[in-house]
């Protein structure tokens, strides 16, 4: 009675993992009540990157677990490049508003502070599934 | 002139492909995108380009 089972499944709080978590959307919300274009988004954005980047360079590269085929490299490839000529062609001409980028399309979504605040969590989970690569 | 249509026409080309691709690539574990991105990422300088885009990214639109 009260006595700890030995070997149970019980699956444990994981602390850290939620401390990050907290984290990561704490620094979400304020980051997305931040204008740009001023030191403290500048300053915010940056320790962001710095969070993901730094662990990501102290990580060795892993062999890739499962790896493209050539088909799938020259595709993908292929599209990366259409992708970015595509957007590089719009960039090149104006006005915006006749024109638009990718960047352009999403700054209407990111202007409000829930959906910069979005964006900004979106991105940091981006940056931490990519260092887990 | 090329309008506003011509340039949203392309990027819903491009998501159409990208879909075609993906699901051309169901059930063969090399087509699939997260193989491309886990074949780029396994060289350290492409995998320190795709992250320096990320921060660019993350730069681009949430402090310029």
């Amino acid at each position: 009675m009260g006595l700890p089972t030995v070997g149970s499944t019980r699956p444990r709080l994981r602390w850290p993992a939620i401390v990050l978590v907290a984290a990561a959307l704490g620094y979400a919300w304020v980051g997305g009540g931040l204008r740009p274009f001023t030191w403290p988004a500048a300053v915010l954005t940056t320790l962001g990157g710095l969070a993901i980047l730094i662990p990501a360079g102290l990580r060795r590269n892993a062999p890739a677990s499962v790896r493209a085929s050539r088909e799938a490299l020259v595709a993908w490839t292929v599209w990366l490049a259409a992708a970015t000529g595509w957007e590089l062609w719009a960039l090149s001409m104006h006005p915006r508003s006749t024109h638009p980028t990718i960047s352009s399309l999403l700054n209407n979504a990111v202007e409000t502070h829930p959906g910069r605040s979005a964006a900004l969590l979106a991105w940091l989970v981006l940056g931490w599934w990519l260092a887990r690569r | 002139m090329i309008g506003p249509a011509v340039i949203l026409s392309g990027y819903a080309a491009l998501v159409v492909v990208a879909v075609v691709l993906i699901l051309h690539g169901r059930g063969r574990p090399g087509a699939v995108p997260t193989a491309y991105l886990a074949t780029v990422m396994s060289h350290p300088a492409s995998r320190w380009l795709v992250l320096l885009l990320w921060m660019w990214v993350g730069w681009h639109f949430f402090v310029r």
